[in-house]
């Protein structure tokens, strides 16, 4: 059995929420060009199954950008926080989905 | 809390967001890139939010105004972002009478290479749990 493990997490605002339960991997960090463009510096992503993720609120308010030909990017229309990455158009991937780590619940330092 | 260097020391900085619809340019002093690990700017950008500190008045929009869209996360500040791709514009203070002078530009917007160079990092105190913060530059616990 794999490990798994339970998140939840938000926007700033708190207008787009959501959670979900899925295999306990390890957090990567993306240093490209348009990741720093996006959000400043790397982008700090958990990656998961897209049917691990389920919309507790907001959903709505999700806005996504097409950053290339096969994927793109999903941010609160509200408050701009960076959501998620999504190569919604990309045959092997298309079927996962990245989390910003900032968005979900934490334990701190 | 940001670096500072000489105020005579003036650089040409540009930068655009991922959809390149909104674009600045600023004339402001040499500055270096702090790091903020605050809670607030983690659920903002993914990660710490990489800023360097301009003048509120030498930031000039050059493109896509009206795409640069507000949310006030505090009583005393703002964060702008593009409305179209949602990337990180710049925080502003704009009701803390230290800070409201200037906004912290998202570091990633810059055309590169930049020449910039890391002051340090601030908020410490509420890093996420998942990573160390690493090297010998200043850290403090906030600002
Ligand atoms: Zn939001
Ligand atoms: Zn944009």
């Amino acid at each position: 059995m794999t490990k798994t493990m339970e998140f939840k997490g938000r926007c700033l605002c708190g207008e787009v929420a959501f959670e979900g339960e899925a295999p306990d991997e390890p957090i990567s960090t993306c240093h490209c060009k348009q990741c720093r463009q996006w959000g400043s510096g790397p982008f700090d992503a958990y990656s998961l199954p897209l049917k691990n993720l389920q919309f507790t609120a907001g959903e709505d308010a999700v806005k996504y950008y097409e950053s290339s030909d096969f994927a793109r990017r999903g941010f609160c229309s509200k408050c701009g926080s960076n959501l998620f990455w999504h190569a919604d158009r990309h045959p092997q991937w298309k079927d996962r989905i990245s989390i910003a780590v900032g968005a979900l619940e934490q334990q701190l330092a | 809390m940001y670096g500072e260097v000489g105020m005579s020391d003036l650089k040409i900085y540009k930068g655009k967001c991922l959809c390149g619809e909104v674009s600045f340019k600023a004339e402001a002093p040499k500055k270096e890139v702090g790091l903020c690990h605050c809670t607030m700017c983690r659920r903002w950008n993914s990660g710490p939010f990489h800023a360097l500190a301009v003048p509120f008045d030498a930031l000039k929009v050059e493109s896509g105004e009206e795409n640069i869209s507000y949310y006030r996360s505090s009583d005393y500040a703002r964060r702008a972002f593009c409305s179209n791709c949602g990337s990180s514009l710049f925080y502003h203070g704009d009701k803390i009478p230290e800070i409201a002078h200037e906004v912290y530009f998202s570091a990633g917007l810059l055309e590169e290479p930049t020449g910039l160079k890391m002051a340090g990092h601030i908020f410490c105190a509420s890093k996420g749990d998942y990573y160390e913060i690493e090297g010998d530059l200043p850290q403090h616990e906030t600002v």
